[in-house]
Formats: structure tokens, C-alpha cells, sequence
């Protein structure tokens, strides 16, 4: 019987190939596709424009360099390259290079892209359908747990970082992050992207 | 499901004689995952992983939320086209990576092996700072734990009983080596304390050898950690 591979599936196998072969047709795609998701990433963290641009072509160029390490049972490539990204950017701040403005601002002001995919080009309609078990359990969490969710991982807070931004206790910041963690490893659970069991 | 997808920062895997029983809290494993602990609590958390499973699972599932929201993000214009980048790949195949060698630090005895990256923070011939009968510390003030509220390692005289305090900041406490009790059990080698703030709690060392800790406290603003509480009526701190 033949089994279809979800999006998720082909980049893990893209991922896969770049670091077997080489392969820079598989990387051009990846770059194509996660490069401009990487700086959005980079940019919610306060960094600007063209530092993003740098650390997001760096964190590409280590996917190059580092792609032999890769292996699709062990993680999806998202997570693989949304590792790196996060690295990087802890190494930079770390090393005291680049500045940058906390952002303050909240998750709901952003709640609306995670809804539409405006520049979405025709690769995307592929992987939505495969992803829509985190996207639909963060748009079930309460919008409380879904801004710790927000604050922890689009802009790199710290449990009490986050509880002077709401101004709540940082009892209620650890419990209130406990719980989506809760809901979230549930949603991952159902989904493809864990692990590479079913390949 | 197994560890590591990257082998970037993390530590090599240990296996203690008992595995640890006292773990971090999901919202402080989820904040590693995110990359919003502080450099102290990082490090703190970087020794429990390598000889935890448990939270290496954990993590490994917070760190897939992670790539699974960065699948979500709107994608940002990028300057550089795939041209670009194969230039730039070009170059870096012609020119092997020249790795920065990480100098080899000695471990003291006292320091286990699975947390050898806290030997990096050590100064050489760095000394036990008396704080109080049976209690003394390390305090890190490098500029990279500037974030932390403080980053210490404290060492506990077999039997000596803290004051009871409670938490205002958060705090993590790691056992490095020897043991001891308090109202949430008894705390060995591997073992992460974790409290909420409005837990109380007086720790007791076991008689039998030295208490080694790291403890960080992250604590900005307005909170305060319970050991500089605790040494208050000592030092006036
Ligand atoms: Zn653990």
C-alpha cells in the first residue's frame, strides 16, 4: 500500500538528502522555504532587519554544514532548524553582539498571522493540513496560556521577565505555561512531526 | 523516543546509579526548549539533561512545539536569493570549518562528571567563601550570567540545618554531590529543586558527606532570591 507523506515528511527527507548527498536542489528548497519563517522568528525577538536577515542566512548555512548530523527519527526538520535558529540567537546575545529593544507587545496582536499565511506561496497549502494540530491547540488554549506560549517562545522570556510583563505572579506564569505545555504535547502527540516513527 | 537532534550545545548522556527523582518544572523545561532561561538556569539545566532522561524527553517534545510554531510564522522578505547562498556555500565547502577548540578545563574533584560545564566557570585556584558556620559558596560574576540574579554553588557541613525560608523569585537548586532533606523529600545528586514561590521549605543536610549545590536565581527587579535572605541576619546583605 502506498503512504502518503505528509509535508512535514518531505522536508524531513529534504533535510535528509542535503546531508546524505549534498543535495543542492533539496537545499535551495528549504532555504526557499524556512529562511524567511527563520528571521520572522529572529525579527519577534527585537532584532532588526538586517541583523535578522544575517542570522537567518547563518542559521541556513549551518542547516548546509551540520546536515550530516540530521537524522529523521530523532526529530522533525522543523524543529531541527528551529533549534539551530534558537542557538544562534542565545550565542548572540550571549556574546553581547547586537542590541536589541525588549518587545512588549502581546500574542494577540499577532494572533491574526498565525491565521493567514499572506505571502504563502504554493508549497504552503501542502504543509498547513499536515500542521494543523499545533495551530488549532493553540487557538483552543485559553488566551492567557496561549500569550505565555507567545512570550516564551517568540520572544525568548524568562518566566519572570514574562510575569513583570503581565504583571502576574510567577506561580501563576509556571502553572499557566505547565498546562499548555500539557495541551500542546497532547496536540503533538497525535500529530506526524514528533518523530519519524511512521516513516 | 531518543535524544539530541542537534549536537550543538548539548552535553554527552550520563547514567547515574539511581536516575534523578527530583526534576524541573514542564514550565522550566519548556523555557530551555525556548531559549528563555537565563545563562545561570541554562547552565543548571544543561548538567540535570545529561543525566536525566526524563527531561531529555520532555525537552525534546518542547523543542518540537518550538518547530512546529515556526512552521506557523509569516515568512519575512529575505534579501539574499538561493544565488547568494550558493556563493556563500561554495565558499565554505572550499574552506574546511575551522572549529574553535575548546580549551580542556580540569574538573574538581568535588564536581561530577555530567556537570563538567560548570568547570568552565571556575577560576583557578578559585576558594570556598565562608558565609555562615557549616555554609560556604562560590558566587559566578562573569558578565554572562549579568541576567541572573545570582549564580552560585554552596557548600553544606554535614547535618547543617538551613533556616525555613520561602521564595520570592523563582530559584533552581541542583545537587552536584551528597544529599538532603527537606519537606519535598530528600534531594541526591542529579536532583532538581524547583519551587514555587510560596512553597516553604528548610533543607537539612545529610550527615554523612558535603552538600554541593548550584543554585540560581533569577530574580530582576523587585524579587529577591532566599539566599541572600537567608545570609541577611549574617551579613546584612
Ligand atoms: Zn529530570
Amino acid at each position: 500500500m502506498e503512504k502518503v507523506q505528509s509535508a512535514s515528511q518531505n522536508w524531513n527527507q529534504a533535510l535528509t538528502e542535503v546531508g546524505e548527498n549534498r543535495d543542492r536542489e533539496q537545499f535551495a528548497a528549504l532555504y526557499q522555504h524556512f529562511a524567511p519563517r527563520v528571521k520572522t522568528y529572529l525579527l519577534r525577538f527585537g532584532l532588526s532587519d538586517a541583523q535578522a536577515e544575517e542570522l537567518a542566512q547563518e542559521a541556513l548555512l549551518q542547516v548546509w554544514r551540520k546536515a550530516e548530523q540530521y537524522h529523521a527519527s530523532k526529530a522533525a526538520a522543523s524543529t531541527w532548524i528551529f533549534c539551530i535558529a534558537r542557538n544562534l540567537f542565545i550565542d548572540q546575545q550571549r556574546s553581547g553582539r547586537g542590541k536589541l529593544e525588549q518587545s512588549t507587545d502581546s500574542y494577540h496582536e499577532h494572533e491574526g498571522l498565525l491565521n493567514h499565511q499572506e505571502q504563502a506561496s504554493e508549497d504552503d497549502n501542502s504543509w498547513q493540513s499536515s500542521q494543523k494540530h499545533i495551530e488549532d491547540a493553540l487557538k483552543e488554549l485559553p488566551l492567557m496560556q496561549a500569550q505565555l506560549v507567545y512570550k516564551s517562545y517568540y520572544q525568548g522570556k524568562s518566566h519572570s521577565e514574562i510575569a513583570a510583563d503581565l504583571e502576574i505572579p510567577i506561580g501563576s506564569v509556571k502553572s499557566g505555561l505547565r498546562l499548555a505545555f500539557k495541551k500542546l504535547r497532547l496536540s503533538l502527540a497525535a500529530d506526524s512531526f514528533a518523530g519519524g516513527e511512521t516513516l | 523516543m531518543t535524544f539530541d537532534p542537534i549536537a550543538l550545545t548539548r552535553e554527552p548522556e550520563f547514567r547515574l546509579n539511581s536516575a534523578p527523582k527530583h526534576h524541573p518544572d514542564d514550565a522550566t523545561l519548556v523555557s530551555y526548549a525556548s531559549g528563555g532561561l537565563s545563562a545561570g538556569a541554562q547552565l543548571l539545566l544543561q548538567c540535570h539533561l545529561a543525566c536525566c532522561e526524563h527531561c531529555r524527553e520532555r525537552v525534546t517534545e518542547a523543542e518540537a512545539i518550538g518547530g512546529g510554531l515556526l512552521e506557523h510564522l509569516p515568512q519575512a522578505k529575505m534579501n539574499t536569493s538561493v544565488d547568494d547562498i550558493f556563493a556563500k556555500l561554495d565558499l565554505l565547502d572550499s574552506d574546511p570549518i575551522s572549529q574553535a577548540e575548546e580549551i580542556p578545563v580540569k574538573r574538581p574533584d568535588w564536581l561530577p562528571e555530567w556537570a563538567e560545564p560548570v568547570a568552565k566557570w571556575l577560576e583557578t585556584d578559585q576558594n570556598w567563601q565562608r558565609l555562615a558556620p557549616g555554609i560556604s559558596q562560590i558566587k559566578f560574576e562573569q558578565p554572562e550570567f549579568a541576567k541572573d540574579k545570582a549564580v552560585r554553588l554552596l557548600k553544606i557541613s554535614p547535618g547543617t540545618c538551613m533556616p525555613s525560608h520561602g521564595h520570592n523569585g523563582s530559584e533552581l537548586t541542583l545537587i552536584l554531590s551528597g544529599s538532603y532533606c527537606d519537606e519535598t523529600g530528600r534531594l541526591c545528586a542529579g536532583d532538581v529543586a524547583d519551587l514555587d514561590p510560596d512553597i516553604k521549605h528548610q533543607p537539612i543536610a545529610d550527615r554523612d558527606q558535603d552538600c554541593i549545590c548550584l543554585i540560581v536565581t533569577d530574580a530582576p527587579l523587585k524579587f529577591e532570591g532566599w539566599i541572600p535572605k537567608l545570609m541577611q541576619p549574617f551579613f546584612g546583605l
